[in-house]
């Protein structure tokens, strides 16, 4: 069990290597969506378009409106969940469901910009990924990140499960 | 005729819209769509659908394989500062979401 039952709330029970990355890729997270929240819309990678989506389907002058008044605030919400996610990994951290809730939250942030970058598609399950299996090495450069990404699953899963417990 | 006019009393839209569409008929309800996403974990997206809503784990669960099996599913409806609010909830759970009038 990752999650251990502490008085007062939960704590987090990761290796040290995993906790560090998983920081250092909240941080890298972070910058991109402060600088997100500075930039036009059209002017964002697609990787980051996906944490601003729209909010009409085809109707692109209401888009317009959408994001000229949401756009901050989606970036400020992102921003929350991914500095309460940083504070929740660090060492010996107990914390309540719904901080647990806000980890959650950035956990998919990150994956949803993960997914993208890596170009995911309905073929790649990973609701069933498994973290601890062990893939031949490939020529893939970018196997790393697949990784990671089935990582994120994993922890994202586990804590959804941790949840419902 | 000429174009009618509606009034919004808050939410994000304009103060004031104007259509030309003469057979709009303002009480038809707005709905909140969420599309299927490669990326977002089954789990995750019921999650979400029990969080905001107030879905029973049944009632998210039916919701989550429409949106898994027939590439989008009608989550809320109401007034369109109401699905306004959702829509942007939705977004900060890194859900795809958008809204639109009832077409049905």
């Amino acid at each position: 069990m990752i999650f251990e039952n502490v008085d007062g709330g939960l704590r987090l029970n990761i290796d040290e290597h995993s906790r560090e990355v998983v920081v250092h890729l909240f941080g890298e997270l972070r910058n991109e969506v402060v600088a997100a929240k500075q930039s036009p819309h059209n002017d964002l990678a697609p990787h980051m378009k996906r944490l601003f989506p729209t909010g009409y389907h085809t109707d692109e002058k209401r888009n317009e409106e959408y994001r000229r008044l949401t756009h901050g605030d989606l970036a400020d919400a992102h921003l929350a969940a991914i500095d309460d996610a940083i504070t929740m990994l660090g060492p010996d951290r107990v914390f309540t469901t719904v901080e647990l809730e806000r980890f959650i939250r950035a956990l998919n942030a990150m994956r949803l910009v993960l997914g993208t970058v890596l170009d995911v598609s309905e073929d790649d399950d990973g609701e069933e990924s498994d973290a601890s299996s062990e893939e031949a090495e490939t020529d893939d450069p970018t196997e790393m990140q697949r990784q990671v990404y089935d990582y994120l699953g994993w922890l994202l899963h586990t804590s959804l499960d941790q949840l419902r417990a | 005729m000429p174009p009618r006019m509606r009034r919004h009393n808050g939410g994000m839209s304009t103060a004031t819209e104007i259509t030309g569409d003469t057979t709009l008929d303002l009480d038809r309800p707005w709905v909140v769509i969420v599309w299927n996403d490669p990326i977002n974990l089954m789990s995750y997206v019921t999650w979400v659908f029990q969080k905001l809503f107030g879905y029973s784990l049944e009632k998210a669960t039916e919701l989550m394989l429409d949106v898994h099996e027939k590439g989008r599913a009608v989550v809320s409806n109401g007034t369109r500062e109401r699905a306004e609010v959702d829509v942007q909830r939705l977004h900060e759970h890194g859900l795809w979401a958008t809204m639109q009038r009832d077409d049905a």
